[in-house]
C-alpha cells in the first residue's frame, strides 16, 4: 500500500471512530446502549431516539462535511493565491457572511430561524464574494495580488459593519449576534445536511478535476501556461467554488477558524504537495477535526457548548506545531 | 509542410496596457524547424516579451503570430504544450517539491484529471532525471539545489513535455562558464541528435556564436539583424544596439568573441 492509500485508510477509520463518538457523547448523558438502540430502531426511549435520530445524528454528519468542504476550500485558496496563509475565509466571505448574519439578527431579531438567518448569511458571503471578484477582474484576467488586498479590505469593510451592529443591538440579540460569529452545529437539520452533501461533493468533485492544474500553479501562473494549464479558466473555477463552498459552510455552521487553513498544511506534512492526494486526504482530515472537535465542544464542560472554533484551535494548534517542528528537525 | 517555419510573426506589436507604447512593434520574425537560433539584445530589449509573443502568453495587439502554421490564439494551452516547452526565469515553487515531483509536472499536458502517470509516465521521468545528471538528485528538494542543478531541472521538466520546440528564456542566466557550456551543448545536441528547434534568449555571445545556427538581434522593441553569426556579429549593428563600442574577433569554428571596450554615447 502506498503512503498517500495507507494515509487515507487510517483518516477514514479515525473518522469513522470519530463519527461513532460523535453519536455516543453529546450535550445530554445517554447510556452507550441507548444510543445504540436508537440507531437501531429498537429504543424505547422516544427522548432519547429523539436526540440521536434528529440532533446527533444530522449534527455528526453536518460537522464532517463542513469541516471537509472548508479543508478544500483551504486548499484552492492555497493554491489559487500560491499563498501559504490564504484560507476560506481570508477574501471577505466570512465576514460578509457575518455582516448578513448579524444584521438579521439584531435588525429583525433573535427570534429570527437558523434557516433565515442563514440565508442572510449565503447572500452576505455571495456580496463580498462578488465585490472581490469583481475589484480584482480587468481586460479578461484574475489579478491574485489584487484579490487577496481587495479581499482582506472587504472584509475589514464588513467587519466594522458587524460591529457596528453589535454596538448599537439590545442585549439578546447582541448575545444572539456573538454565538452566531463563533460557529456552531447546534439546531443542524437534515436540509442543512443536505445542502452542505451537495455543496462538499461539488466542491470535492471539482477539486480533483483541477489537481494537476493546481499542482502546475505551484510554480506560477506563466510556467502553468506553459504546462498546458488554461489558468484564467482554472482561477475562476476555483474562486468561485472555493468561495462558494465557505458561504454554504457559514451559513449553516457560522464561522469555524483554523480548520480551513491548517488542515491542508497538515496534511502536506505528512503526505506531500501532490493535490492528487491532498485533496481526497484534506477531506477526510478536514472532517475529522471537526468532528471531534465538536464532541469535545459538547462534552468538556457540560452542561456549557464550548464554541467550536475555539475547540478547532486549542486542539489542532499544539498538534499543528509537533507536525511543523518533525517537519524541519 | 516541411517549410512551415515554427515560429512566425509577421508585423507584430504588443503593448502590456492599453494606451501605453507597444514593447514590441513591427517584428517580423522566422524560426525554421531544426535550427538552434539566438536572440540577443540589452536588458529592456523586449527578449522576454518575445517569448511570451511567442508562447501565446501575450496576444499581439497588432500583426500576426503563429505556431507551426497555425495562429497561436487558435492553440489550447494543452495541445501547445504537447509541442512546445519553455524554459523561463521563473520564481522557485511555492510549495516543497522533490526534483522528481518538479520533474514529472511535465507530463501534465499529457494527463487527464482521473488518469495516474503509469509505468511508461514513471519511465520517461527516469529516463529524462538521468539524461540531465539529476537522477541521483531525484528525492532533493527543489528548493536546495544550486543555480546549475536548478537549470537543469528547469530543463529536465521541459523535456519530460516530449516537445518539438524548446524556448527557454535566459537559460544561462548566473550560471558559471562550465555550466553556461553545458547549457549550449545541451541545446545543440537535442537539436543535432533529436531534431528539436530551439529558441534560446542570452546575452552570451561568445557560446551563442559558436553554438547557435541563427542569431537575431533585438534592441528598442524590434527586430535589428537576423542571421548567421557572422552577419549579426559586426561592431557597428552591437554598438548601435548596446550603445557601447565592441571588439570582435572570429575564432573560426570557435565563434566570435566580443568584447565591450567602451561607451559610445551616454552610460544607459
Amino acid at each position: 500500500m502506498t503512503r498517500p492509500l495507507a494515509g487515507a485508510a487510517l483518516l477514514a477509520v479515525a473518522l469513522g471512530l470519530a463519527l461513532a463518538a460523535g453519536l455516543a457523547f453529546g450535550a445530554a448523558p445517554l447510556s452507550p446502549s441507548a444510543v445504540w438502540s436508537a440507531l437501531a430502531g429498537t429504543g424505547t426511549d422516544p427522548g432519547a431516539v429523539t436526540i440521536v435520530r434528529s440532533i446527533r445524528l444530522p449534527r455528526v454528519t453536518a460537522g464532517a462535511l463542513t469541516g471537509g468542504a472548508l479543508a478544500l476550500s483551504g486548499v484552492l485558496f492555497q493554491a489559487l493565491l500560491r499563498n501559504p496563509l490564504a484560507e476560506p475565509y481570508l477574501l471577505g466571505v466570512s465576514s460578509g457572511a457575518a455582516f448578513g448574519a448579524v444584521a438579521a439578527l439584531t435588525v429583525i431579531g433573535p427570534a429570527l430561524g437558523a434557516v433565515t438567518t442563514g440565508a442572510f448569511a449565503f447572500a452576505g458571503g455571495l456580496l463580498a464574494i462578488a465585490v472581490v471578484f469583481r475589484v480584482a477582474w480587468s481586460v479578461g484576467r484574475v489579478d491574485t495580488r489584487v484579490l487577496i488586498l481587495a479581499g482582506v479590505v472587504v472584509s475589514a469593510f464588513f467587519g466594522a459593519g458587524v460591529m457596528l451592529l453589535l454596538a448599537l443591538a439590545r442585549g439578546d440579540a447582541f448575545r444572539a449576534a456573538v454565538l452566531w460569529t463563533m460557529g456552531s452545529l447546534d439546531g443542524t437539520t437534515w436540509s442543512g445536511v443536505g445542502l452542505l452533501a451537495s455543496c462538499t461533493t461539488v466542491v470535492a468533485l471539482v477539486a480533483l478535476a483541477l489537481a494537476r492544474h493546481l499542482n502546475a500553479l505551484a510554480l506560477g501562473e506563466e510556467a502553468a501556461a506553459h504546462l498546458g494549464t488554461p489558468v484564467e479558466p482554472v482561477k475562476r473555477i476555483a474562486y468561485v467554488v472555493a468561495s462558494l463552498a465557505a458561504a454554504i459552510t457559514v451559513s449553516v455552521a457560522g464561522v469555524i477558524g483554523f480548520v480551513g487553513l491548517v488542515v491542508p498544511h497538515a496534511v502536506r506534512l505528512v503526505w506531500g504537495s501532490d493535490h492528487r492526494t491532498l485533496i481526497p486526504l484534506s477531506l477526510l482530515a478536514g472532517g475529522l477535526t471537526l468532528v471531534v472537535a465538536d464532541t469535545v465542544a459538547q462534552t468538556a464542560a457540560r452542561p456549557l457548548v464550548l464554541p467550536i472554533g475555539v475547540v478547532t484551535a486549542v486542539l489542532g494548534v499544539p498538534l499543528f506545531l509537533v507536525l511543523l517542528r518533525r517537519s524541519h528537525a | 509542410m516541411p517549410d512551415t517555419p515554427v515560429f512566425e510573426l509577421r508585423g507584430a506589436g504588443v503593448r502590456y496596457r492599453d494606451g501605453e507604447p507597444e514593447v514590441l512593434s513591427d517584428v517580423d520574425l522566422r524560426v525554421e524547424r531544426g535550427r538552434l537560433c539566438a536572440v540577443l539584445g540589452p536588458n529592456g530589449a523586449g527578449k522576454t516579451t518575445l517569448v511570451r509573443l511567442l508562447t501565446g502568453v501575450l496576444v499581439p495587439t497588432r500583426g500576426e503570430a503563429r505556431f507551426l502554421g497555425r495562429p497561436l490564439a487558435t492553440w489550447s494551452r494543452a495541445e501547445l504544450a504537447r509541442r512546445l516547452a519553455v524554459v523561463s526565469q521563473e520564481p522557485p515553487p511555492a510549495v516543497p517539491l522533490t526534483v522528481r515531483e518538479y520533474v514529472t509536472l511535465g507530463r501534465n499536458p499529457y494527463r487527464s484529471p482521473w488518469s495516474s502517470l503509469g509505468a511508461s509516465g514513471h519511465e520517461l521521468v527516469s529516463r529524462t532525471l538521468a539524461r540531465t545528471g539529476l537522477a541521483r538528485l531525484d528525492a532533493r528538494p527543489v528548493s536546495e539545489l544550486s543555480g546549475g542543478e536548478r537549470q537543469r531541472a528547469k530543463l529536465a521538466r521541459a523535456l519530460a513535455q516530449e516537445p518539438e520546440v524548446l524556448v527557454l528564456d535566459e537559460p544561462t542566466a548566473h550560471l558559471d562558464i562550465g555550466h553556461g557550456l553545458w547549457v549550449f551543448d545541451a541545446m545543440r545536441e537535442l537539436v543535432d541528435r533529436h531534431g528539436l528547434t530551439v529558441l534560446c534568449m542570452t546575452h552570451d555571445m561568445n557560446l551563442a556564436s559558436r553554438h547557435a545556427d541563427r542569431i537575431v538581434l533585438v534592441a528598442d522593441g524590434g527586430v535589428v539583424a537576423a542571421g548567421t553569426p557572422a552577419e549579426v556579429l559586426r561592431p557597428a549593428a552591437l554598438e548601435a544596439a548596446y550603445g557601447c563600442t565592441v571588439e570582435v574577433s572570429d575564432l573560426g569554428a570557435l565563434g566570435h568573441v566580443v568584447l565591450p571596450t567602451a561607451f559610445a554615447g551616454p552610460r544607459p
